[in-house]
């Protein structure tokens, strides 16, 4: 068997395949070296910071361990347990997640697209507008959730003393299980920056001609919206939604700052990942079925970007594609 | 290719597989099998490496007692090693690298997990070689260092923290209560007194200012309540034991605090209201005593007042331990055994945040830690030491499996939660607790 390669001069080069594999992966390293050279950080990177924590993980999670004795061997109990023992907890934490994800997702990019739509007009000053929408998806999230926490502390926060200023009743904010998790959506929506940003580059992005030929031809605005608008930034939407399962599967960072490190009352902002923290990390830390229960999150997040993109004929990718 | 591919990741796998199982091992020494040493000679070289947390405070502590402790043994080389981040994280990771320091802080909450974990040396074995005498120093403090707060030492304290009453003094002038008041806090004041004051601030206060914070989340407190009208939250054995009249009586008294609005709701605490002036006293303990005054707060502590039947008082502390895995288990006897002696403690009292646990520098009059804050001769440092036949210590976790300490300390908080309705409305007693009994069974016996 003869395999065929180009050297860096641009010969078409070949060479007789050997069959011992040592000799072959030789082989390789001796023909892409430079490629692989250049590569390696990234390589090195994803095998050691990503791969050998995965690998870890799924070791551990088949044993009782608590990061500080020995792995004790423990079958297949640690991915049973979110279906027995802890199933109350287990499920709390994956209702609250997915109610979060529900509203969420088409909330932000719903708001998003009216966003752009407002600062997607040629007025003056409009760019300062932007920026300043934009604005608070730079700040670091500690950061935000730093303000957000401090803003809506019941008694002494900046919220409520604007609000009793105006002679109405404290709000709860985050004390109390009926508001925690709308308080929690209604602060992301200032994050709507980072949305509004990528719709208006999909929108600027639409060839004008569709909308003056769909003009000549009596469409209103309810059918360029969903014939011309929304196809053309399918590929956009489909990047959003994909992104947005993923990131509030894995909602942690800016709860636990707001809460203080806390699940909310009555556990109304227990998110999955933050029972991942307090199973991994409390003063009686569980490694194992805190690695059990992220190798399920994972295969959550995996089957739902699978059935997302198994469903993506929608996706409009040009006459082309 | 497609074989070399699959060829190439399997190896991959193998190789990650590999620096995985790499990383796990047992920690190569056990400081239980080097011979005790205890007198040590005092030109005995070595390098020990001492584990406290980042925080300016401790450091200033740690290098006090090196400092000192340097002064006899010249070649033994002491290295702070800041730890910073969640404490007991950051312990596991180095168990993990097998970097522990050979001597380390650490709070009570975690001597029985350490030591349940072989994380901490057992000090028995120097304790009766050195013939040290733990009966001079506070008999709480040292329980608390102690597997299940009664088994062997695992940590020796180096302060004395009770629970006492601090009051802002300007405040309560604003409200017309003056030293010669019959209102005013004293050492010996009862519950009712207590209340009365309460009362009277709430009148006379505006309404943002709470009479009191009361730290009703914090066990020191929420425990030397319900233990002071005979009540408990577990048994000795390891089972829920506050479904009864006793315990109710504690927890309905930290529940009239809270509806009556002399104290704040605990969980909606994002600051210390106290060091913001938004509340007259405040349950807490002398390390805070710097902070207030970093604060310029006017002042003064009284004893935490009798409640109920026993009048019990919250204590707590904090030491140093051994690492198991240390090569210097002597060395770091040395240092740990001086820290408690006088000259130790003299040295730790400079620091001024603390109450020593020695007993006759805890007691003297004279004593340096007693000068501290001296913008203020006549503090009342006495009520930092008084009635320690009332201390009380978190000690419903003594019967629990190590493994199942924080789902139980949740459990409880969860129990004083929907009693109180710290998080929504408070729930009935008689339906509340016989759940919470069932819940706290259930994850007994999960493990």
């Amino acid at each position: 068997m003869i395999e065929y390669y180009t050297d860096v001069y641009g010969n078409v080069r070949g060479k007789r395949k050997s069959r011992n594999p040592l000799k072959r992966i030789g082989g390789y390293f001796k023909r892409n070296w430079v490629g692989l050279l250049l590569v390696s950080p990234v390589l090195l990177g994803i095998l050691f910071f990503t791969l050998v924590p995965m690998v870890s993980s799924l070791y551990d999670s088949f044993f009782k361990y608590d990061g500080i004795t020995e792995h004790i061997w423990n079958n297949f109990a640690n991915f049973t347990r979110p279906f027995t023992d802890d199933r109350e907890e287990f499920f709390k934490a994956i209702s609250v997640t997915f109610l979060y994800s529900i509203i969420n997702i088409p909330l932000t990019m719903v708001l998003g697209y009216a966003l752009a739509l407002f600062l997607n007009q040629k007025l003056k000053g409009i760019k300062i507008i932007r920026m300043l929408y934009y604005l608070p998806v730079v700040i670091p999230t500690v950061i935000y959730g730093l303000l957000w926490r401090n803003f809506t502390n019941l008694e002494y926060g900046l919220g409520n003393q604007i609000i009793t200023s105006l002679g109405l009743k404290p709000f709860p904010f985050f004390t109390s299980k009926n508001t925690a998790m709308a308080t929690l959506i209604f602060l992301n929506l200032f994050g709507l920056g980072g949305n509004m940003v990528l719709w208006i580059a999909s929108l600027n992005n639409i060839p004008k001609e569709l909308y003056e030929a769909a003009e000549i031809e009596g469409a209103g605005w309810g059918t360029k919206t969903f014939r011309i608008t929304i196809p053309m930034c399918s590929p956009m939407i489909f990047y959003n939604l994909i992104m947005g399962i993923i990131g509030s599967l894995q909602t942690f960072g800016n709860v636990f700052v707001m809460t203080g490190g806390t699940p909310g009352p009555k556990n109304s902002l227990l998110f999955y990942v933050m029972k991942v923290y307090y199973t991994a990390f409390s003063g009686s830390p569980e490694i194992g079925y805190a690695s059990a229960l992220s190798w399920i999150l994972f295969v959550i997040i995996g089957i739902f970007t699978l059935i997302v993109f198994r469903t993506s004929k929608w996706v409009f990718y040009g006459e082309d594609a | 290719m497609k074989k070399f591919a699959c060829f190439l990741i399997a190896a991959l796998f193998a190789l990650t597989a590999f620096a995985t199982l790499g990383a796990c091992g047992k920690t190569s020494v056990d400081a239980e099998e080097i011979p005790v040493d205890v007198n040590l000679d005092v030109n005995t070289s070595a390098t020990l490496k001492m584990g406290i947390m980042d925080d300016a405070s401790e450091k200033k502590t740690a290098q006090a007692f090196i400092d000192k402790f340097n002064e006899t043994y010249k070649n033994i080389k002491v290295e702070i090693e800041t730890i910073s981040g969640d404490y007991m994280q950051a312990m596991l990771s180095r168990i993990k690298a097998k970097t522990v320091p050979d001597i380390f802080w650490v709070g009570d909450n975690n001597i029985s997990y350490f030591a349940e974990k072989k994380l901490l040396l057992n000090l028995d074995r120097y304790i009766e070689a050195a013939q040290f005498d733990t009966s001079a120093y506070y008999t709480s403090m040292i329980k608390l260092g102690q597997k299940n707060q009664n088994g062997s030492q695992y940590m020796l304290p180096r302060d004395y923290n009770k629970v006492v009453c601090m009051y802002n003094k300007d405040l309560l002038e604003d409200a017309g209560v003056t030293k010669d008041s019959p209102l005013y806090p004293n050492d010996d004041w009862t519950y009712e007194e207590f209340l009365a004051l309460c009362a009277h601030l709430r009148a006379n206060l505006d309404s943002s200012v709470y009479p009191v914070d009361a730290m009703l989340a914090w066990p020191p407190v929420f425990n030397s309540f319900i233990r002071s009208f005979g009540g408990e939250l577990m048994s000795i054995d390891g089972k829920p034991a506050f479904n009864t009249e006793e315990a109710k009586q504690g927890m309905q008294v930290m529940k009239e605090l809270l509806d009556k609005r002399y104290t704040l709701n605990p969980i909606n605490k994002t600051e210390d209201v106290f060091l913001a002036g938004k509340a007259a006293m405040w349950f807490t303990v002398r390390p805070s005593v710097s902070n207030c005054m970093a604060a310029n707060l006017n002042i003064n502590v009284a004893s935490f007042p009798k409640v109920g039947e026993h009048a019990y008082i919250g204590a707590g502390t904090s030491g140093y331990g051994i690492s198991r895995s240390t090569s210097h288990p002597n060395e770091a006897w040395a240092l740990l055994s001086f820290m408690l002696s006088r000259d130790g403690q003299e040295a730790f009292s400079t620091t001024g945040n603390a109450v020593p646990v020695l007993r006759e520098l805890a007691s003297d009059e004279d004593a340096v830690w007693k000068t501290i804050p001296d913008s203020e001769p006549r503090f009342n440092h006495s009520a930092f030491v008084k009635y320690d036949e009332r201390d009380t210590l978190k000690d419903y976790l003594n019967g629990v499996d190590v493994e199942l300490y924080s789902r139980i300390d949740s459990a409880m908080l969860d129990l004083l939660d929907r009693y109180m309705g710290w998080t929504g409305s408070a729930e009935n007693p008689d339906t509340l607790l016989p759940q919470k009994v069932k819940d706290i069974n259930k994850i007994l016996n999960s493990n």
